[in-house]
Order: structure tokens, then sequence, then C-alpha cells
């Protein structure tokens, strides 16, 4: 029996009494309270929890004889398969998030069928894993009582529906939402913010227009709670009509900055096909555990990486991009890859409380391989970000990188000098040689066939 | 354009959620109470259309029997001899 302290406990883990995540020795594990034991006992000997581990709707774990982190309110220990990387609502695509919606509602429905029910819907216990959405919060049932209503409604509204309305007949933008509102979108703003069509949407018009105009109007009223009653028919009315609004809203990911980029690039197709065979070699030199892609765009380079096997991380800053990088993954049963929105010049933060509820990109990190292809003039021309600084963000954020020089004569760089005064005196190959010397070790470079552009192959120095 | 069939519903439904509103008052109501409360008033809605779609598959079922029971037995060769 392994000893463990309270000192690894999960800084998200404190709302929930039923229990907590905490790490021992390299592990996560999750401690179940004795309040939660009658709920917990019956999600795994209703045959539930094996359902849903069946349909790969929630993380498999095995109860451990490990010593409880907090004994007296202990009742068991379970080690849970640990999730590859931890990615929040704001930095999935439409998709990602409708995929974890449905997902939700999917297990919502199964619990029902098995005499329980989520009082928890909140969109951050779903994770990305091997390329589909899973469910990770064991203490997230509770029994169903006969005629209750569903205590998690007006979570799963402004989790899930509020942003994917606001995405599919706004702006998809208006997912960023849920960065500063931590437990949704408030239903009040996001009926604001829909366009008056969505009125005639009936799912809309119930679970978010007159829902959160209700909320608002009447916030200061008295009402009787125990007299309310939700039949279990009306129960699966509300789960089905909230299933079917979800499937119903849609996103074309198309005419963006980057949706399109591929085919408005100066490349040809010899010096594409050559970029691709030099970035598989660099990636066979470094043998990687794991590789983010940053500036990835639709993902063609990440796919590199991630066919031989690495776990794979495509952010890219474009809501277009991830949604087609998300939906290849889809169409090609992709394990290894995971697409997420991300702007690297301002990367999501630590938030919630005490900064520490959900991890900033940092503190994810680093990396063991980054790429950083066609990256570099955007951080340093488009975003006025010095050479030195830009080599410090690399050598904190991996082991090996590999990136590529474009020169100012390079068309793309000329695009980005064609609405700017031409500042950048020290944009050139040697200020970006010596720079990046500072942290890394230059091991390989090889220019691009049929391009001015170079790749380089670079480990980061034992000092840094 | 609002479908056809949307139109009884999105009529509906607003008369319904103020309903529960005339309740007798007990407790202090945030934001929450009020989503149990709207839902309780969607329920009954929604729950009516999940019944009518059970027993409209039920109904269905016994004119799609009652019809094959009676083309058999009009059928020639069911006759008995």
């Amino acid at each position: 029996v392994k000893s463990p302290t309270n000192s690894g406990i999960v800084a998200s883990s404190f709302r929930d009494p039923s229990g907590f995540v905490f790490w021992q020795d390299g592990a996560i594990y999750r401690q179940i309270n004795t309040i939660y034991k009658e709920d917990y006992d019956r999600l795994m000997t209703s045959g539930l929890h094996k359902a849903l581990v069946e349909e790969g709707l929630i993380v498999s774990h095995e109860e451990v004889a490990l010593q409880s982190a907090a004994p007296q309110v202990a009742y068991k220990v379970i080690r849970p398969d640990r999730v590859p990387f931890i990615s929040y609502p704001y930095e999935w695509s439409f998709s990602q998030l409708k995929g974890a919606a449905l997902a939700t509602l999917r297990i919502q429905r199964k619990a029902l069928d098995f005499g329980m029910s989520l009082k928890d819907c909140s969109a951050y216990n779903i994770q990305f894993i091997k390329g589909k959405p899973v469910f990770i919060d064991t203490l997230s049932f509770e029994k169903y009582q006969e005629g209750s209503p569903w205590v998690a409604y007006r979570q799963f509204c402004q989790h899930f529906l509020a942003p994917l309305a606001l995405m599919s007949h706004r702006d998809s933008r208006l997912g960023q939402l849920l960065r500063i509102h931590l437990d949704g979108v408030p239903l009040d703003l996001a009926s604001k913010l829909l366009p008056r069509r969505t009125h005639f949407s009936f799912c809309l018009l119930t679970h978010i227009h007159l829902h959160g105009r209700a909320q608002a109007r009447y916030s200061d009223t008295r009402i009787d709670t125990k007299r309310l009653r939700l039949t279990r028919l009306g129960f699966i009315g509300i789960i089905s009509s909230l299933e079917s609004g979800v499937k119903r809203l849609k996103w074309n990911p198309g005419g963006t900055e980057w949706g399109d980029y591929y085919q408005d690039t100066n490349y040809s197709a010899e010096a594409f096909q050559h970029k691709k065979q030099i970035v598989a070699e660099f990636l066979e030199a470094i043998h990687a555990s794991n590789v983010w892609d940053l500036g990835a765009n639709t993902g063609i380079f990440s796919r590199i990486a991630s066919d031989k096997g690495i776990p794979t991380i495509s952010f890219d800053i474009d809501p277009a991009a991830v949604e087609k990088n998300y939906l290849e993954c889809r169409r090609r049963g992709e394990t290894n890859i995971l697409p997420l929105l991300s702007d690297l010049t301002n990367p999501s933060p630590g938030i919630g409380w005490q900064n520490k509820e959900r991890m900033s990109l940092a503190e994810r990190g680093p990396a063991d391989a980054v790429l950083a292809l066609a990256l570099i003039h955007h951080l340093s021309i488009s975003n006025n970000t010095p050479f030195a600084k830009i080599a410090d963000f690399f050598a904190s954020t991996c082991e090996s990188l590999v990136v590529e020089f474009v020169p100012k004569s390079d068309s793309q760089v000329q695009r980005l000098l064609a609405t700017r005064e031409d500042i950048f005196v020290d944009y050139t190959q040697q200020a970006f040689e010596s720079e990046f010397a500072k942290l890394f070790v230059l091991e390989r470079s090889q220019p691009i066939t049929g391009s001015e552009r170079i790749l380089y192959l670079m480990r980061r120095r034992e000092s840094t | 354009m609002m479908k056809r069939s949307m139109l009884p519903k999105t009529l509906i439904m607003p008369a319904l959620l103020y309903l529960p509103f005339h309740q007798v008052v007990h407790a202090y109501v945030d934001g929450g109470t009020i989503s149990l409360v709207i839902q309780s008033a969607i329920g009954v809605f929604v729950g009516a259309l999940v019944a009518i779609g059970l027993y409209w598959k039920r109904i269905k079922a016994s004119v799609k029997n009652l019809l094959s029971r009676s083309k058999k037995s009009g059928e020639p060769g069911e006759e008995p001899h």
C-alpha cells in the first residue's frame, strides 16, 4: 500500500463533496468519499458503468488498495485510465463541442435505463481520448428519483446548447465565451445574442430564450420546489428535444483566413512534397513520444507524426481549420491526433478559482517535440515578436524543434508586409539562427526544393 | 421559414411556461430553481409528445395487424375447404 499525501490534489477538484482527484507517484487517482458510497455502488453494480465503458462513453477504472488521501471521509480509491492530454471546451471546434454534447446526452439516456441520472453536466467532464469524446467524471451519477427534474439541465444548456447555438447561428468565434464564463454561457446573454429567427426553433425557443428570460425575470420569485415534478416521459422528452436540437445545429467551416490556406500558397507540388519528406525524416531522427504541431492548419503535417503512431496535438488559431482537421480525424477514424484551437500570441491562461481550476497551455506542456512550420513569420512580423522571445517560447515548450524559416523575399512574407511598414530589419536568416542557437543546438538544416524556405531540426540545450 | 409542425409547439409552450409560477411559495429561487420550473413545464409538453409517439407506434401496429388479418381472411386461398 502506497502512502499518498494531500499535496497532489488536482486544483479543479474541490467543488464536489463526493470525492476528489489526486496525483501520486506520477499516476492519477480518484478518491470516492463515503457520502457517495451508495451512488458509486449503484453505478458499478447496476451495470451502467460496464455498459458505458463498452460503448466507449466513459473512462475505465480499477479500484486500488491505495491508502486514502483523506482517510476520514474515504470509501474507495480508483485509478482511472490516463487521459493523454487535457483540453478544454474553449479549445474545441464546433463539431468537437457538438460531439461532446451528444455523448453527454447519450450517457444521460443510458443512465436513465439503469435507474440513474447525471447530477453534473459540465463540458469539462468530457475529454477527447483516441479521437472520441469520453466522460471522465465517475462521481457525476446519482440515483434517479421518479418524478424529479433533471438537476443538470441548466448546466447542459449553458455548457453545450447555448455556445453551439451561438456558433451555429451567429459566429463560430463565440465559442470563446466559454473561456470567460466558466460555468457556461449565461442563457439570458445567449438569448440576446442569437438572431430572432432562432425563436422559430422549438429547442432554442424553450431551452434558451424562454429559459433565459425566465431566469432573468423570476430571479426574485419564491416557488415551492418540492411540488415540481417531471415525469419519466417528460424527462425522456427533454433529452430527446435537446438531442434533436443539438443534431440540427450545423456550421459550415469555409471562407476563413486559413481554412483554404493550402489552396492559396506559393508552394509548388514538388516543394510541398519535399517539405513533407524532410519533416518525416526529422521526426524519424527525433523519436518523439509526443508532438505539438503549432500553427497546424488542417493538420497535413501533424498527420506525418500521428500516422507514425505518435500522439499529436494539432493547434491552430482558425476555427475553420480546426473544424476541418477534426472532421478529417472522424472520417479517417484517427486515434493519435487531437486538433485544438489556440492563439499562440494569447494562449489559454489558467482560469477559475485562484487561476488554477483550468490549466494554462504552458502548464500542460512541455511537449517532447514541436513542429513550427510556416509559423515564424507570423509570430515575428504579424505579432512584432523578436526572435529571442520566440526562441525562448519554444525552449519552454519542447525538447526538440522542427522549425521552418521563411525569408523576407518569400511571397507569403511579402503579403504580410504589404499592409504594414517594414520595421523588421532583424528579420534575417542569420539573426534567426543566431538567436535560436543561444537556446538550441541546430542539428540539421535543409532548404526546401523550389522555394527559399529552410527547415531546421534543433534540440534544446541542456542548460536551458 | 417556420415549419408547419413547429406552429403548435411555439404557440403553446410560452403559455405553459408561465403556469408553475402561480404555485405556493416556500424557497428562495435562484437561476437553478427557475431551470427546474422551466423543465417541469417543458416536460409536460414534450412528455406528452413522447407518449403520443409511443402510443402512435402501438396504434399503427395494431391497425396494421387488423388490416393484414382481414386481408388474409378475405383471400380465396386462405378460405377453409
